[in-house]
């Protein structure tokens, strides 16, 4: 700079002048040329002045070796254009055109007519800094200038740049050793540099944030801050602010990114209820964020040091983009994200985020969260209509949940679990949900308006408020809570509650009805095929269980089919392999009954009273027949009182909603059917329990008939057939270890083939029948 | 109980619906002199019950005095009368299965007109199955029959239950005595006591058919007689207790059937004397009351093998099954039981009352009572006892491991 000044106003014959620098910066630092507004003037007033008072001095001519300079001037630094048209409007009139005239002679910018030289070029050194052409130095008086008040004449004292001892001065060495020096040495250059106090700096460093550019920051072509001069701030020298602003630039341009990825995300047409809710959300954040950001500053802004307000505002902004960070995946991904992740994901970063403004965002999000769930299940609670997939899934088949409710298995929705909501009360949100819509539908739909609860009434968002508000600072607002509360408040539940009870009620009937209906073959007479509901009615079955029952007419003999589907939502007990269960029962149950009804046909035919044999066969045959229907009837008779048992010790637990009684009561029907299919021996050899006693009463049947037709030797070979067909029975019997001793009676040893075979049971020791007491 | 409507109470079975929407017993009341049934008809608790056009009394109401012989010519007379009652109410059923007769079988009760009934009900309905609660004399000690003839008229009664019900359910008198005496604390029963065990027995026997049971929907499936005419059955009940009396035993399955299986609990006086090869032919054991699934199925597995069968192959003779009861009687116990039991140790009660028959027969004691009967000859009792002594015979064959490979 004092070579720049030097070549400017001296040329370079005179010696570098520090006291033109003191000038220079004195004039630019006091702005002494004011208006009557005591508003400094500009350079551009400046200049309109000069040019003026070159008019009023007639030196026109000489206007356009003026512009030039002051041009050149004001490209290459304002500052010194400033000083040389302060110090020019200071020269007195008659210096000022007699050097000027004098000066641009001796350049060769004028000739000696004052007429100016075209393509004449100003006197410039190597680093292009014009020589003036009119003369200033007469005026170069820091005091006078700057018009320094008396006791502010700092330059009474200059420094002296060598001392007595022709050594460099001490405050000379220690103005040689600032580091705006150094820099501009190092760099060969001079430098320009702000020197900022609290204030303005913060300003500026707040206005980043915020997005705005300043003369400190400054903003490139890809839109990244970047620090336009060095500066300084009070204390703070140029490194030290240089490198705390570094950190400072980084996170801006990184929150400057992602907030446009996030805008950039952003779908304002969209219907998704979830996205609309995220991105008015980040809207308010992010003008919370610049009225934080001032907050922060605000707080103690005299009192506090300032690395730490700094420092404040840096973790604050990087909470704040840390949160955006997220937001941004979450966008990106939002269909993977369901509102309880959602919800889960906030409740975690309110908790445990690093940052404390982070932690506060994603509390205020975790609370929007917790809002629309609970208001959405509000609605889904109080209106058929409501959508449901905002919160629950579809998982198509209810053998994709883990243990589900007799609810979910008529419809397999499901509701997430997370940290927030466990799996109890999210599986009783949606039974609730669900048994509210059957519900509904199985009123009439007159009543279905009442059965709007709710929903578009003004009660209803009062009491999502009176739920979220129930909450303070000593106790949070929490996801469970407040869907515990909600379940409180609605009337759903207890409607839901009666409901179920009556279903309960009506299950249990209906397991009864199934019991009596299938294991009574008796008194459905001849004619299966024809339901005859009024004649069964007269059994006492009720009315709406028996029209439920149908009959495939593809039945054959050996394999009745029944067809079971009630109203829901009792249809969810009759699965196809319930009612292949229950057919199989009524099957085997009727082919036995059959078979006793053909050997009833044999009683007090001629045959059957000649032949003890004959007498013999049929009364083994009807024996057994008989045998195996009673043990059937008293296993399934035992497993459904054992049934019926376990409800009214688990149902009569009084903390049990209706709910979960229906899931007990539903189990408990699973149980006695696998304990059916067992008692039936469905599983062992392929189920074929029906066929071999198919055989049997087929042996049964041929010979009654034989034996009425007076055909001994026929009855005596289907005997034989029969006997064949028992030891077949009696095989799978004997892989059923744990009936196997009810049917143990039947066995019969092979010792012979004619009559006599002794029983592997029979006895000639004392019996009780035979004792005496 | 006739005006009360149960889904599980058969009321058709032994009951109609009359217009007055009461229930009136399908039941035709015969005797040949008007005092019993004309005494009931003035009692206040049946006088309303019976349908009226079913009671036959005899038009000259002097009885058959004790007398088979005068019993059964004088139901000859009146048997068509007898039989268009019987054949009227049968008609007016939907479904006949089976008819339920009770008659004593020593004299004085409808041993000889119920004989000559059982003909015709067996002819005019071959296909039906007929069951008859005998009452046979007692014969033991002070409290034997008041008549002489007694032996006779069981003999001639014997042919025609051996030819004609499928299953005879023999009532014992003296065993009956026996334990009304003990049960019921007094040396002389009254009509009372011995009527409530027999009613008990009656009752519990058709329990299963008259409310709704599955195993035993209908009388025909009662399959109690393997080897007709082996078909007379022994019953027991328990408990027996008094029914003005405190109850202050505990009851269960096991107890009951324990009880059931003694002896001495058969309503047949000679059971405590059962031959060391008498053995149980087929028997069914109702078991009523609080009773659950399990218990019978474990029960069945534990007397299975205390039960004597016969030396050749057969299943199990005893047959357990809960029957159900009666949900307008609140009894005393919890669990009771009844056994029906075709067993060969009831021969030795025929085998006592032939003696006696052939100690009065060689005597010709008392044969010109029966001889002046016209229509009668002494023939018809010596082919009765002929039917007597082959169903004796029957008896000890079938104890025999030949028994059903005997004459091939």
């Amino acid at each position: 700079m004092l070579s720049t000044l030097g070549f400017l106003i001296h040329g370079n014959e005179k010696p570098k002048r520090l006291k033109d620098l003191t000038c220079l910066y004195m004039i630019n630092k006091n702005q002494p040329i004011r208006d009557e507004n005591d508003k400094p003037l500009s350079i551009n007033d400046l200049k309109t002045e000069l040019k003026n008072r070159v008019e009023i001095l007639n030196l026109s001519n000489f206007q356009v070796i003026i512009d030039k300079v002051i041009e050149k001037l004001e490209e290459m630094d304002d500052s010194i254009c400033y000083f040389v048209l302060v110090s020019t409007f200071y020269l007195s009139d008659s210096i000022f055109e007699e050097s000027l005239k004098e000066m641009s002679v001796n350049q060769g910018l004028m000739n000696h007519n004052f007429e100016y030289k075209l393509y004449s070029e100003l006197l410039e050194n190597s680093k292009n800094i014009p020589k003036l052409p009119w003369d200033i130095s007469k005026v170069l008086n820091p005091t006078e200038l700057a018009k320094l008040p008396p006791e502010q004449q700092i330059f009474e004292n200059p420094i002296i740049p060598i001392d007595n001892w022709g050594l460099i001065s001490a405050e000379y060495r220690k103005i040689l050793k600032t580091e705006e020096l150094l820099i501009s040495a190092r760099e060969n250059q001079s430098i320009i540099f702000f020197h900022l106090e609290n204030a303005q700096f913060f300003a500026k460093l707040l206005e980043m944030y915020r997005g705005k550019s300043s003369d400190l920051f400054q903003i490139n072509d890809k839109k990244h801050f970047y620090l336009g001069n060095l500066c300084r701030v009070e204390e703070w020298n140029l490194t030290m602010t240089k490198t705390i602003l570094a950190k400072h630039l980084f996170l801006a341009n990184l929150l400057s990114d992602t907030r446009q990825n996030l805008e950039a995300l952003f779908n304002p047409i969209s219907e998704n209820p979830i996205r609309k809710a995220i991105q008015n959300f980040l809207r308010e954040e992010f003008q919370q964020f610049s009225e934080n950001l001032f907050e922060i500053f605000s707080e103690n802004s005299e009192n506090m040091n300032r690395h730490r307000k700094c420092h404040e505002i840096y973790e604050f902004a990087r909470g704040f983009y840390h949160v955006l960070k997220d937001f941004v995946k979450i966008l990106k991904n939002l269909n993977d994200f369901s509102p309880i992740d959602l919800n889960e994901m906030s409740f975690v970063g309110s908790r445990f985020a690093a940052l404390e403004s982070a932690r506060k965002i994603w509390k205020r999000f975790n609370l929007i969260l917790i809002q629309f769930i609970v208001k959405k299940c509000a609605e889904m609670l109080t209106s058929p209509e409501a959508e449901l997939f905002d919160l629950l899934v579809d998982e198509g088949d209810s053998k994709l949940i883990r243990d589900p409710s007799v609810w979910q298995r008529l419809n397999p929705l499901s509701m997430e679990q997370s940290r927030c909501i466990d799996r109890n009360l999210s599986n009783r949100i949606v039974d609730l949900i669900i048994s509210y819509r059957f519900f509904v539908n199985d009123k009439k739909n007159e009543e279905r308006n009442e059965l709007e609860l709710f929903s578009i009434t003004p009660c209803f968002e009062s009491t999502i408020d009176e739920i979220m508000t129930s909450f303070g600072p000593e106790n949070p607002p929490e996801l469970e809570k407040s869907l515990e509360l909600l379940m409180r408040k609605l009337p759903t539940t207890e409607i839901v509650e009666k409901y179920s009870r009556k279903i309960l009620a009506k299950s249990i009937r209906f397991f009864d009805f199934l019991k009596q209906f299938f294991t009574q073959p008796h008194i459905h007479g001849k004619s299966i095929s024809n339901l005859d509901v009024a004649k069964y009615e007269k059994y006492g079955f009720e009315r709406e269980f028996l029209q439920a029952i149908s009959y495939d007419f593809r039945s054959t003999f050996d394999d009745c089919r029944f067809g079971i589907a009630p109203k829901e939502p009792l249809n969810v007990y009759t699965t196809e392999s319930v009612a292949f269960v229950y057919s199989q029962v009524f099957t085997i149950l009727n082919m036995l009954k059959n078979a006793m009804d053909a050997i009833i046909e044999t009683r007090r035919c001629d045959t059957f009273q000649r032949e003890p044999r004959l007498r013999y066969s049929i009364f083994h045959m009807n024996d057994v027949v008989f045998t195996i229907r009673k043990n059937i009837m008293g296993l399934v008779e035992a497993a459904y009182v054992d049934m019926k048992k376990k409800l009214d010790l688990e149902l009569s637990n009084k903390s049990l909603n209706s709910n979960e009684c229906l899931n007990i009561c539903y189990r408990s029907h699973r149980i006695f059917m696998k304990e059916i299919a067992a008692i039936l021996m469905l599983s062992l050899n392929r189920g074929s329990t029906a066929r071999i006693l198919k055989m049997m009463v087929t042996s049964v049947s041929e010979s009654s008939t034989s034996c009425i037709s007076d055909d001994a030797v026929s009855a005596d070979r289907h005997y034989q057939e029969f006997l064949k067909n028992l030891s077949l029975f009696l095989d799978l019997c004997r892989q059923d270890r744990l009936r196997y001793s009810l049917y143990k009676s039947l066995e019969f040893s092979e010792e012979s083939t004619d009559f006599g075979r002794k029983s592997a049971f029979s006895s000639y020791s004392d019996d009780i029948s035979c004792r005496s007491y | 109980m006739s005006h009360e409507h149960d889904v599980n109470d058969n009321k058709d079975v032994l009951f109609y619906q009359a217009d007055d929407d009461h229930y009136v017993p399908r039941a035709v009341l015969v005797d040949l002199e008007p005092r019993v049934i004309g005494g009931m008809m003035q009692s206040p608790n049946f006088s309303n019950l019976f349908n009226t056009d079913n009671i036959f009394l005899s038009d000259h109401g002097g009885g058959a005095g004790n007398n088979w012989a005068s019993g059964y010519c004088q139901g000859r007379e009146v048997q068509e009368k007898i039989v268009d009652i019987i054949v009227r109410e049968a008609e007016n059923t939907e479904n006949l299965e089976g008819i339920l007769l009770t008659h004593s079988v020593s004299g004085g009760t409808g041993s000889g007109t119920g004989s000559l009934l059982l003909e015709r009900l067996r002819e005019i309905f071959p296909k039906k199955v007929i069951q008859t609660y005998s009452v046979f004399a007692n014969t033991e000690g002070n409290s034997s029959t008041d008549v002489v003839v007694h032996p006779y008229n069981w003999v001639l009664s014997m042919q025609r239950l051996i030819e004609n019900p499928d299953h005879v359910v023999v009532l014992d008198n003296a065993a009956l005595h026996r334990l009304a005496a003990g049960k019921f604390k007094t040396d002389t029963p009254t009509f009372d006591h011995i009527n409530s065990l027999v009613g008990r027995i009656m009752s519990t026997s058709t329990s299963m058919y008259r409310f709704n049971s599955s195993i035993l929907p209908s009388i025909r499936y009662l399959d109690i007689a393997p080897f007709p005419p082996m078909h007379f059955i022994q019953s027991g009940i328990s408990p027996v207790v008094d029914p003005s009396e405190n109850f202050t035993r505990k009851t269960s399955v096991a107890d009951v059937t324990r009880f059931l299986l003694k002896p001495t609990s058969m309503m047949v006086s000679t059971a405590a004397g059962v031959r060391p090869n008498d053995c149980m032919l087929s028997s069914y054991m109702f078991l009523q009351g609080q009773i659950e699934p399990h218990n019978i199925l474990a029960a069945e597995q534990n007397v299975d093998f205390a039960i004597r069968r016969t030396p050749f192959y057969m299943t199990k003779p005893l047959k357990m099954m809960h029957a159900p009861l009666s949900p307008y009687v609140k009894p005393q116990y919890k669990v009771s039981g009844l056994l029906l039991n075709n067993s060969t140790s009831v021969a030795p009660l025929f085998d006592s009352l032939l003696a006696k028959y052939d100690k009065l027969r060689s005597k010709r004691a008392f044969v010109d009572k029966f001889e002046k009967i016209d229509n009668f000859s002494l023939d018809m009792m010596d082919e009765a006892v002929h039917s007597v002594q082959d169903l004796l015979d029957e008896y000890r064959a079938v104890v025999q491991k030949d028994y059903l490979t005997r004459g091939l």
